[in-house]
């Protein structure tokens, strides 16, 4: 089942549901994978409150990897950074893409995304503390410049975690030991404010991670951290994003 | 720091029936209120978030708002700051109470 709502005339978008792809999809069109009927849609950077069944909520900030242009004659950029729509009572994560330029772009909010440091969210990644930072083979990490000294690099920028309840990713550290986390601080060094510790994994085999960032509100630095010195990146991630 | 965790996770400062004491450094002076503000889930373990997300360990992440434990474990630091410094004006008067 495919649902189609129309941007309208003035709208230089459009927005499917279902759980089919489109094919031959239009420039700007929004397609939310979901079995459920979408009933109406809306743009906000705030959780809409008393929603009909069926509404699906488009978070919007004020930076995206799947920025577009609303108007058709004129211009409002809009940012979209997560889909949900409301089903039985809660909201529900959908996964949504926009069609841009002949290709299908994702709205997660990545923070490093390969070989993409996401500079418009981040401002870059930096060493912060005894640390030297590695951002080449399709990852991003980190050694420390000393033996059991206690390093950290992370985004040259604060997020703003208020809207987000999970940090994700995949990462692996090469080097097994106890310092080697993944987290967010509230200052550019390693104290954490919540982490995880990455699968250890010699061959750099990534894995996927999950941190819980619900009970944390404003602004915090998404820091790696490593107490291993030597000339490899101990601790490492080749994606990381927020949902 | 040895720390305790019911079956949800959440940290305990304390020993009690039900509770699985771990070791866990991040906790290495913080105070009690903190430490019961965090959730810790130890490494292979998994907790799965009322939303149905899965966490697996090893992960510690606040249950409480993180502003409010970093204010709690400001004014610990800051009584015991004052508690030292009492005990050193103590020590230099040569004030020493005998049981």
């Amino acid at each position: 089942m495919i649902y189609v709502l129309g941007g309208g005339a003035n709208l230089n978008f459009k927005v499917v549901g279902g759980t089919s792809q489109p094919s031959a999809p239009a420039e700007n069109t929004i397609w939310v994978n979901t079995s459920t009927s979408i009933t109406s849609w809306v743009f906000s950077a705030t959780q809409p409150t008393s929603p009909a069944a069926g509404k699906v909520w488009f978070q919007t900030d004020t930076s995206s990897n799947a920025a577009f242009n609303a108007l058709k004659k004129n211009n409002i950029t809009v940012y979209p950074i997560a889909c949900k729509q409301y089903v039985s009572g809660a909201w529900v994560e959908k996964d949504a893409k926009i069609y841009q330029s002949g290709a299908w772009v994702s709205w997660t909010y990545y923070l490093f995304n390969i070989s993409d440091q996401c500079i418009s969210v981040t401002g870059g990644w930096e060493a912060y503390v005894n640390g030297v930072l590695y951002n080449d083979e399709g990852y991003v990490g980190l050694r420390s410049t000393g033996s059991s000294v206690v390093a950290a690099v992370g985004t040259k920028n604060p997020i703003d975690l208020t809207n987000f309840k999970t940090l994700k990713g995949f990462a692996c550290k090469v080097y097994n030991g106890a310092k080697e986390l993944i987290g967010v601080t509230k200052t550019k060094e390693a104290i954490f404010a919540a982490y995880i510790s990455p699968v250890y994994s010699a061959s750099g085999a990534f894995s996927e991670f999950s941190v819980d960032v619900s009970e944390l509100s404003g602004e915090y630095y998404v820091t790696l951290s490593s107490s291993a010195s030597g000339d490899r990146a101990y601790n490492r991630a080749s994606q990381i994003w927020l949902e | 720091m040895t720390v305790y965790i019911d079956n949800d996770y959440k940290c305990h400062a304390e020993a009690a029936e039900g509770l699985i004491a771990v070791e866990v450094p991040f906790f290495d002076g913080k105070c009690k209120r903190f430490i019961e503000g965090y959730r810790y889930v130890p490494d292979g373990e998994t907790w799965v978030r009322e939303d149905g997300v899965e966490f697996t360990g090893e992960m510690i992440a606040p249950h409480v708002d993180y502003a409010l434990l970093a204010a709690y474990q400001e004014q610990y630091a800051e009584s015991l700051a004052e508690m030292q410094d009492m005990q050193t004006a103590l020590n230099t008067l040569g004030v020493s109470i005998d049981g």
